[in-house]
């Protein structure tokens, strides 16, 4: 190779070597014409700093000499590198046309780039790692796409904010959605579930990506004002806006956004859980200059704003967490919910508001004209207030409900709960109070979620909710830590006669199992297919005959009468004491007997 | 039944609802009305049909997706979620993977389009220009001037 370089190499520099030294020449006696030999005289200055050889002009002669042999030198290697680079980027290029991916047309490549582009888990990966920047660094053609893709470029969030002007630019005029936000935002199981980023996670073994992604929220919260002053101008463009401040100067987030947004379509301001809950009293009271008009998803958590607000007009979805209201009523919230006649999803969660005797006269509630809120698909209560709310909205009987209902559900429980009477499982725990839970499926899905704290002075578990709602569809039952005694246990099963799952655990009174032994005179939990007991001293003789009654008796009665009475085919024993063996050896000559040694306790059996 | 002739001259017989999956050949059937003349297709070979029958034949028993469906479509975030048989079914080379994506723009089905698409955005999806080079085997082509260019826009992102 050298034989074919070294011949070609003194032409080129002595031809480069004899260009240079005439500009240079030129230069010294002052003729400098042309910007590029600033450029060589500042080269020769900065090498020749002392002038030290003045007196000598031939030393300063080979001086010169050698300093235009250098800069030749390193022009030659310069230009080389260029078009050689030049040349090879066009053999390179010939050969990308030639590959499988080449073969997608722009088009297709550019809806490839939006699918990546717009998908959540995109936002989780490093910028370098993500689109669009990545895309723009693989080849020309695809550089070229990428660039011409608005949509890849309208995300600005904490991570790519000091390149949001290029961003701006490059989305053109589409719409922009803005986020501030930390990285855990972007990790809720549903995302995970969602998008399935497990690649991310496998590169993120020493975590130190998720610190520099973190380091990019806190650098950008720091200068929130200036980044969002950037954003302003643009402001008609805005169509989300999605800010979780994470400092206790989380109200100075709210009082930047003074102006107003015409085609805002989601806002999202929310704080940490562990801010707690905000006073009304700190509410960005001039929030966009309540100017908002195709605002439809509202998103405050840790923050408020009061609820006469005009933001509140025409939302498909909103969610209030976390805020005490000290000036605004219940019924304002009412009334806000009045001006979204179209609202789809509803979460109500941690609301305070002032007691209703600071109201009106009195301290009981006035139920006002339910609201129609006729597209609601689902809806999360979580608030004292729970029970009085829902009494208060109309919603379709398709809503999905999930809902807290607090120690009131006896004053203020409302008459109909949606899906109350489909409650096909019941989770009944004891500890310092009752907590009890239900809940509707349809299909996979969950369509109600009920969920009560009851304060009970006294052990009558489930009897106050049996006198408000029914359970003609429950199937499953469940209960913990049961201190009740046999008479109101054969109370509870009595109500409940649907039952065919019954899962008892840690039972403080044991001998309560005999309620469930069939005996002419009692047939409680007739269609019982599978019980399961756990952490509880089984007594054989109790257990034995539950069983025993439970197969005999319900075959002859069920020939006889045909009442739907089915036998016990299944019995879960979970954390058996030793001893007990004994009893499960006898058993299971009469019935399946499934051992559990599990700490979970089952939702689902 | 409908005949269809792939650009390697093979033919295809395939129901009515299969080939109907095609807006395409939809359309098509709709303009010539009953006939037996065959249906041409010159941009799609013998394989590359063959899997995509498979596809409308999986698929037949499923509604069309509307126009407000591929509205919707676009404007919500997309997941790049696909189904367990579709994932199954696209598990192929990257070759044949680009042709049926070729073929379902083609043939205007857009389910397939939207399988194919999504599984190159998984391919692509948190990798660097780098990884995405190696993958589809695309040479760096940029120039040094462009490269210096790019690496100056990226110098933020490379901290990060």
């Amino acid at each position: 190779m050298e034989d074919i370089l070294l011949p070609a190499v003194p032409k080129l520099i002595q031809s480069l070597y004899h260009h240079i030294s005439c500009k240079l020449d030129r230069d010294w006696d002052g003729d400098i014409g042309e910007i590029e030999l600033d450029h060589i005289y500042e080269y020769y200055r900065s090498h020749n700093p002392d002038d030290a050889n003045n007196g000598n002009p031939t030393i300063q002669s080979l001086e010169k000499e050698y300093e235009a042999l250098k800069l030749t030198r390193d022009l030659a290697a310069k230009a080389v590198y260029s078009y050689t680079g030049q040349l090879m980027s066009a053999v390179n290029y010939k050969r990308s046309q030639l590959i499988p991916v080449q073969r997608l047309p722009e088009e297709l490549l550019s809806i490839i780039f939006g699918i990546v582009g717009s998908s959540r888990g995109n936002y989780r990966f490093p910028l370098i790692k993500r689109e669009p920047l990545n895309l723009t660094a693989v080849s020309r053609t695809w550089r070229e796409v990428a660039l011409n893709t608005p949509r890849l470029w309208t995300k600005i969030d904490a991570f790519n904010a000091r390149i949001a002007p290029l961003f701006i630019k490059r989305s053109k005029q589409l719409p922009l959605q803005i986020e501030i936000v930390p990285t855990s935002f972007y990790s809720s199981p549903d995302d995970v579930e969602e998008d399935n980023s497990d690649d991310y996670s496998e590169d993120d073994s020493d975590g130190s990506e998720h610190l520099n992604l973190d380091h990019a929220y806190w650098s950008q919260v720091h200068y929130f004002s200036q980044f969002i002053e950037l954003l302003i101008p643009h402001r008609g463009r805005w169509s989300s806006l999605t800010l979780q401040p994470t400092s206790r100067r989380r109200g100075t987030f709210a009082r930047k956004l003074t102006f107003p947004v015409f085609h805002l379509e989601t806002f999202c301001l929310t704080s940490p859980g562990w801010f707690g809950v905000v006073d009304e009293s700190h509410s960005a009271v001039n929030l966009f200059s309540e100017v908002a008009p195709r605002l439809r998803d509202l998103h405050l958590a840790g923050h408020c704003l009061p609820l006469s607000s005009a933001i509140f007009h025409g939302l498909t979805s909103l969610h209030l967490e976390r805020i005490r209201y000290n000036r605004s009523s219940v019924y304002q919230l009412l009334r806000a919910l009045n001006e979204c006649p179209d609202l789809e999803k509803l979460a109500l969660i941690e609301l305070v508001f002032p007691p209703f005797s600071a109201i009106h006269a009195s301290s009981a509630p006035i139920i006002p004209k339910p609201t129609p809120l006729h597209s609601l698909q689902k809806v999360v209560l979580r608030l004292p207030t729970s029970s009085f709310i829902l009494r208060s909205i109309h919603p379709p009987p398709t809503v999905h409900l999930e809902m807290d209902v607090g120690d009131h559900f006896q004053a203020y429980f409302p008459d109909t709960v949606p899906n109350a009477s489909r409650i096909g499982t019941l989770f009944v725990k004891l500890s310092y109070n009752y907590a009890i839970s239900g809940w509707t499926l349809d299909g996979d899905e969950k369509v109600l979620n009920l969920e009560f704290d009851y304060e009970a002075s006294r052990p009558d578990v489930l009897r106050s909710p049996s006198r408000i709602l029914f359970f003609p569809c429950l199937e499953s039952l469940a209960l913990r830590c049961l201190g009740v005694n046999i008479s109101t246990f054969a109370e509870i099963l009595r109500n409940l006669p649907t039952i065919t799952t019954l899962s008892l655990s840690e039972v403080w009174f044991p001998p309560i199992l005999a309620s469930l032994i069939i005996t002419p005179s009692s047939h409680l939990a007739p269609r019982l297919r599978t019980l399961r007991i756990d952490r509880t001293p089984l007594r054989a003789s109790t257990i034995v005959k539950v069983v025993k009654s439970r197969l005999s008796q319900v075959s002859v009665r069920a020939s006889e009468s045909e009442s739907g009475e089915v036998p016990l085919d299944r019995l879960i024993l979970s954390r058996c004491y030793e001893k007990d063996h004994k009893i499960v050896a006898e058993l299971a000559t009469h019935i399946k007997i499934v051992m559990e040694d599990s700490n979970e306790f089952p939702l689902f059996l | 039944m409908v005949n269809l002739v792939t650009s390697d001259n093979e033919s295809f017989t395939v129901e009515k609802a299969v080939a109907s999956r095609s807006v395409l050949i939809k359309n098509m059937l709709e303009d010539v009305g009953e006939s037996d003349q065959p249906i041409p297709l010159p941009n799609v070979t013998a394989s590359v049909l063959k899997k995509v029958l498979e596809y409308c034949d999986h698929h037949k028993n499923e509604p069309m997706p509307t126009s407000e469906d591929l509205a919707a479509e676009d404007t919500r975030k997309r997941t790049t979620d696909i189904g367990e048989w579709d994932q199954k079914f696209i598990q192929v080379d990257q070759e044949m993977l680009f042709e049926i994506i070729l073929a379902a723009n083609y043939l205007d089905i857009k389910p397939l389009l939207d399988v194919g698409c999504k599984t190159v955005a998984n391919m692509i999806k948190g990798k660097t220009p780098e990884e995405i080079r190696k993958l589809f085997n695309i040479v760096n082509d940029f120039t040094p001037e462009e490269e210096a260019q790019i690496k100056k826009e990226n110098e933020w992102a490379e901290d990060r």
